[in-house]
């Protein structure tokens, strides 16, 4: 048995160094390596010659246990679990690229989210060297609608990504829970999305897996792209994507470019057709160029026209198609030239959104948004300033005009411009506090209160309009001065308000109805 | 290898898998029968589940098998291997004792073969005689244990080269020669196209 053994350490040395070698070399080699010994020389001719027809032979198809196994670190990691100055709380959810936790950094005592990367992906030097490089990249990106990336740490030989932690749902939990966006909540979700790409591309950051899975929309209606250019260094650049074995695919191909698919490394005209598809699903919950497998789905994109999305949704406007074809377009560069022009048109159509009547009912309150040009929050305060001055001079004197109108319901009408003026100034003081000094909420009052001011402000302009009338009969002066009042205050109701609110709070999602 | 186990503690089954893992021999012994049971249980259950064109994915038992073995564990990326290795061949052992009763209730017919695809375990190459495959890996094992393992791993066990690597203690390009050289004998020995080997 050990001559055997001896006799099967020089065989394999041999098929080692003849596999080296060029096919047409080998047998020039082993003639010389084998030094006479024709049997050895036979023996590992004819493994060459078998090892160049098995392959495939006894590989099993779909990913290995290891990709799920050895890459999975659910197993591993409960709450409590300390990994580096990080404490596991609860697992948030799990992506192609690794498990995210949510926890906590015991040194700064902050919540931080944990993305603890597959080993598969992080194995070799290389692919670390430019996981970091692009962490740095990512890092460097500051942007309300870019998630935070606070550190990318190396544990215990695991790379794990460190970033802000944000309350919220991922938009494909919410599509898989809700089903479609409400048409508002789309689009505004949407500008934010297209406004992150936006800062990323001007860094020359692209981010090449764009999805539902990867944006965050939070809590407080602030929505973030995640994962940025982690991606792209996770990919081998050479690697096309392998759309043709069950289970193993790089990237995302629901959501590839054609030319992704093709096998280009893509640009950033490749985010905006990952952009268009979401959008797509967002406002219909279907995915445009859904098929059966992988590859029929990315037949689909490189073939089919998706259904336009107004068949679809009746509410969905026509703008807003032609926002999604676009981005949709086979050729890149028939999509648009940057993502700062998406952005123009997304929020063109959330003003007019915002404009029409009767849009769907809001999932979430208003909230917090992507700041917005400070001179619009001075306009917006001197309005709300204004009106309260108007408001104040109208209450305080509401008894002399209820006096001067006269007749059995003077002390109603007294009562009643008291109490609606009163009530309304005392909401705007309300939101011109809350604006200065919590802003997070001011969203959310906004929403709660704007349908109410509104139907406030029409009450007390009608009511003035009808004292108007009466004062008219005697006093001519005051008469003029109450109905331009009301007057004032109707066009304000209907026109400047939603204007100047819309301005400094640029959602077009807290629209009053 | 029948009778029931009790529900081992999953910090037991880390105990054992990291002594396993250090060299000791019998914690490896008293490890194995525990990922052989486990993976026994989950596969039959599977398998009765049978539906024509579902294949088995021994990837998913593995997985299921470790959760349910070492749920709350901290476990290093190595014991993790570790694991695979051990699982990989008590995969192998489930596989070949299935092939044996199906050739068992096939007796009396003729030509009895049991290929992978009747174990629900495509491959991508031909379809291969599952107990003249653990034949050929036995003599294999004889000629290089590290070779078989190798297969055993790769194959019943579905992991990667790197994986492998990372379970045996050995660097990829060493795994990757081992494959190739391992697969190619095994071909000419399973296929039987060639003119037997002078060894």
């Amino acid at each position: 048995m050990t001559v055997t053994n001896d006799r099967w350490a020089l065989v394999a040395e041999l098929f080692d160094r003849a596999q080296q070698r060029p096919r047409d070399e080998q047998a020039a080699f082993l003639d010389e390596a084998c030094a006479g010994d024709s049997e050895l020389k036979a023996e590992v001719l004819a493994l060459l010659d078998a090892g160049g027809r098995a392959d495939g032979f006894l590989t099993p198809r779909g990913p290995g246990v290891g990709a799920l196994l050895l890459g999975d670190s659910t197993a591993t990691l409960q709450a409590g679990a300390m990994v580096g100055s990080y404490r596991i709380k609860r697992e948030l959810g799990q992506g192609g690229m690794g498990v995210v936790y949510l926890a906590e950094d015991t040194r700064l005592g902050r919540p931080v989210t944990l993305k603890v990367l597959h080993p598969r992906d992080t194995a070799d030097e290389t692919r670390r060297e430019r996981l970091r490089f692009e962490a740095r990249a990512a890092a460097a990106l500051v942007h309300p609608n870019i998630g935070t990336v606070h550190a990318l740490e190396d544990l215990d030989g695991q790379l794990c990504i460190v970033g802000e932690f944000m309350p919220g749902r991922t938009a494909r939990e919410m599509l898989d829970a809700d089903g479609p966006f409400p048409l508002t909540e789309a689009v505004d979700v949407a500008v934010q999305v297209a406004r992150g790409l936006d800062a990323a591309h001007q860094h020359g950051i692209i981010h090449r897996d764009l999805k539902p899975e990867n944006i965050l929309v939070g809590d407080n209606g602030v929505a973030r792209i995640l994962d940025f250019g982690i991606a792209r260094a996770i990919t081998p650049r050479s690697d096309r994507p392998r759309l043709t074995e069950t289970g193993v695919t790089i990237g995302t191909p629901g959501y590839m470019s054609p030319e992704q698919i093709e096998g280009s490394a893509g640009d950033f005209r490749s985010d905006l057709f990952a952009f268009g598809t979401v959008l797509y699903e967002l406002v219909t919950g279907r995915h445009p160029f859904q098929g059966a497998t992988a590859p029929s789905t990315a037949a689909r994109i490189l073939t089919a026209e998706p259904v336009p999305l107004s068949s679809l949704n009746p509410l969905s406007p026509r703008q807003l198609d032609a926002v999604v074809a676009r981005c949709l377009e086979k050729r890149p560069e028939e999509r648009y030239a940057c993502a700062a022009d998406l952005v123009k048109e997304l929020e063109s159509l959330a003003r007019s959104l915002a404009g029409r009547a009767a849009t769907p009912a809001l999932r979430t309150p208003a909230t917090e948004a992507a700041p917005a040009d400070p001179s619009a929050r001075v306009l917006w305060r001197i309005h709300q300033g204004i009106l309260v001055c108007i408001l104040s001079g109208l209450a305080i004197s509401s008894w002399w005009v209820a006096s001067w109108v006269g007749g059995p319901f003077r002390y109603t009408l007294f009562a009643a411009v008291l109490a609606l003026t009163v009530a309304n100034g005392t909401m705007r003081v309300h939101l011109l506090f809350v604006e200065r000094h919590t802003p997070a909420f001011i969203a959310a009052q906004l929403a709660r209160t704007r349908p109410w001011l509104l139907r406030l402000d029409v009450l007390v302009a009608l009511i003035v309009a009808l004292s108007a009338t009466q004062v008219l009969a005697n006093h001519q002066a005051l008469g003029a001065v109450l109905l331009a009042v009301s007057a004032a205050m109707a066009v304000t109701a209907w026109a400047i308000e939603p204007t100047t609110t819309d301005m400094a709070f640029p959602r077009g999602s807290h629209s009053s109805s | 290898m029948e009778r029931p186990l009790p529900n081992p503690s999953p910090g037991a089954v880390t105990e054992l898998l990291k002594n396993a893992r250090g060299g000791n021999q019998a914690a490896f012994n008293d490890l194995f029968p525990l990922v052989y049971a486990e993976l026994r249980r989950i596969a039959a259950r599977e398998m009765r589940r049978e539906k024509p064109g579902r294949t088995l994915q021994t990837t998913a038992l593995v997985h299921e098998a470790y959760l349910r073995l070492l749920k709350d564990a901290s476990l290093s990326f190595e014991n993790r291997a570790h694991f695979l290795g051990i699982a990989a061949h008590a995969m192998r052992e489930i596989l070949i004792e299935r092939a044996r009763a199906r050739v068992a209730q096939k007796r009396g017919g003729h030509a009895v073969r049991v290929t992978l695809e009747d174990m629900l375990l495509p491959t991508r190459g031909p379809s291969v005689d599952v107990l003249a495959l653990d034949e050929s890996l036995q003599r294999l094992a004889r000629l290089d244990e590290r070779h078989a393992r190798v297969v055993e791993l790769r194959y019943f066990g579905g992991l990667s080269v790197e994986e492998t690597a990372a379970a045996l203690d050995l660097s990829p390009a060493t795994v990757k020669r081992a494959w190739t050289l391992a697969r190619a004998w095994l071909y000419r020995e399973l296929t039987g196209a060639l003119p037997p080997a002078a060894t």
